[in-house]
């Protein structure tokens, strides 16, 4: 072989191994990708939706869909949207992305850049608790900060004499002691006391819940995950017999509360 | 003699040839340019992730000559049309047209109304509701899966973010997300 066809081979496979190489190293651009995407809800009807979507996501075996190995996706669990652990999680970024309701997610949005409300997901998520009829309620327990609650039962029960706000956590106990009439409380709290009267808070839809997420979350394959696994149990929980098999209460219950889970757009749909 | 010559120096030049450590250089020097090239792409493809706009597609405004934004300036003349976005929003089948627009005789304060089509070339037009005063985007979606369509009406002023999703209810624009949009509008 002569000298002008060894330099050839070498300049060649030295050709073939630079671009190799380039290549084959690892991305900066992706490095979130190996991570994985923490939700996070509250212990009201997003979390018992988050538990769905993780049940179908583990059952499907698809833990692995990014990460060989690990869960792409996790739950983070605080009590209510509205506590300064509900917002602190997502700013923190020890949560991706998370379901709040419609006064928190705009405070979010406003308050810090990079973040966006990516949808609403829960619509009438909310259940007016009674003692008498609804009609008679003259003193009223809604959740601290739910100023659309507040305004949406003003319009709805004008009789109703005394707003009181109270915590998320502690408006079933104070609707069980008497302290109120009636009392608004997310869906989930219901499911815990089955056997009182329940209805829904407003003729009108309203949304209850929105996803607000970190901007640079949204495109990656995680959340594309995540958005098909949403929809997915959005759309069986929709079934009335799904979720009544899951949560109880009776046809009546169902059928008066309009409870609507809703779709989020997965990439590049309407 | 002069051939000769000529054969000397052809000679010398093909002896000229470039060294070989040169002709490696040139080599990294092209594969460094692919990896830049690659690191650009791959760059401009995460910009666009971050954008949240990516993967949601928002409407697309009517031309300035749509009929029932002509019938618009006609009813309500005077007003600087902003955006109009024309779907139906009433499941009946026919178009309704959604129009963001400012009155030049305001200060800085922008609104929205629907005219809802009567189906005769004649329209109900919905009382005002303040819009955003900057960054507007509109996006129709069915959010529960059943009819009417709803649509997200997003925008802001001086960076504060507005969001609100509206429904055609007994004529009228409703907004379905409890939170007005005062900061924004």
């Amino acid at each position: 072989m002569d000298r002008t066809k060894r330099e050839a081979i070498l300049l060649a496979a030295a050709l073939a191994l630079g671009l190799f190489l380039a290549f084959s190293l690892p991305q900066t651009v992706s490095d979130r990708e190996e991570e994985k995407l923490v939700v996070g809800v509250g212990d009201d009807i997003t979390g018992r939706l988050m538990e769905q979507i993780m049940a179908r996501y583990q059952a499907d075996g698809r833990d692995d869909l990014v990460n060989p190995g690990h869960l792409d996706m996790d739950a983070y669990l605080f009590i209510d949207c509205c506590s300064n652990a509900g917002q602190w999680s997502l700013l923190s970024e020890d949560t991706d992305l998370g379901f709040y309701c419609s006064h928190i997610s705009m405070a979010i949005v406003n308050e810090n850049k990079g973040f966006s409300i990516y949808g609403p997901v829960v619509m009438n998520g909310e259940v007016l608790g009674f003692w008498e009829e609804p009609s008679e309620i003259r003193t009223m327990a809604v959740p601290m900060k739910r100023e659309h609650l507040t305004q949406l039962v003003q319009k709805e029960y004008p009789a109703v004499e005394e707003i009181h706000e109270v915590s998320a956590t502690s408006i079933l106990y104070a609707f069980e002691d008497h302290q109120v009439d009636g009392a608004v409380m997310d869906i989930a709290r219901a499911f815990q006391l089955p056997q009182y009267n329940y209805t829904r808070v407003s003729e009108q839809d309203y949304v209850s819940y929105c996803l607000v997420v970190r901007d640079d979350i949204i495109g990656t394959p995680q959340f594309q995950t995540f958005l098909q696994y949403y929809n997915e149990t959005v759309q069986a929980l929709n079934d009335k017999e799904v979720i009544q098999s899951l949560y109880g209460m009776d046809d009546r219950f169902w059928e008066a509360i309009r409870l609507k889970f809703l779709y989020l757009p997965e990439t590049g749909q309407a | 003699m002069r051939v000769v010559l000529l054969n000397q120096k052809e000679h010398h030049a093909s002896e000229r040839h470039i060294p070989l450590w040169l002709k490696l250089i040139l080599v990294l020097a092209v594969v460094v340019g692919v990896f830049f090239l690659r690191q650009y792409v791959y760059a401009a493809e995460e910009a666009q992730r971050a954008n949240p706009n990516n993967g949601i597609v928002y409407a697309t405004p009517v031309a300035d000559d749509h009929p029932t934004l002509v019938y618009f300036n006609e009813q309500v003349p005077g007003r600087e049309i902003l955006f109009a976005f024309e779907e139906d929003l009433t499941d009946d089948g026919l178009n309704e047209l959604v129009v963001l627009y400012h009155n030049p005789e305001e200060g800085r304060k922008n609104w929205m109304v629907a005219l809802i089509n009567r189906g005769d070339g004649t329209y109900d037009i919905t009382s005002p509701t303040p819009a955003p005063i900057e960054n507007q985007l509109l996006r129709f979606f069915e959010m529960d899966k059943a009819p009417p369509l709803e649509f997200v009406l997003t925008g802001e002023k001086d960076g504060e973010v507005g969001y609100a999703i509206y429904r055609i209810i007994d004529g009228e624009l409703i907004n379905l997300f409890g939170e007005n949009m005062e900061d924004c509008c």
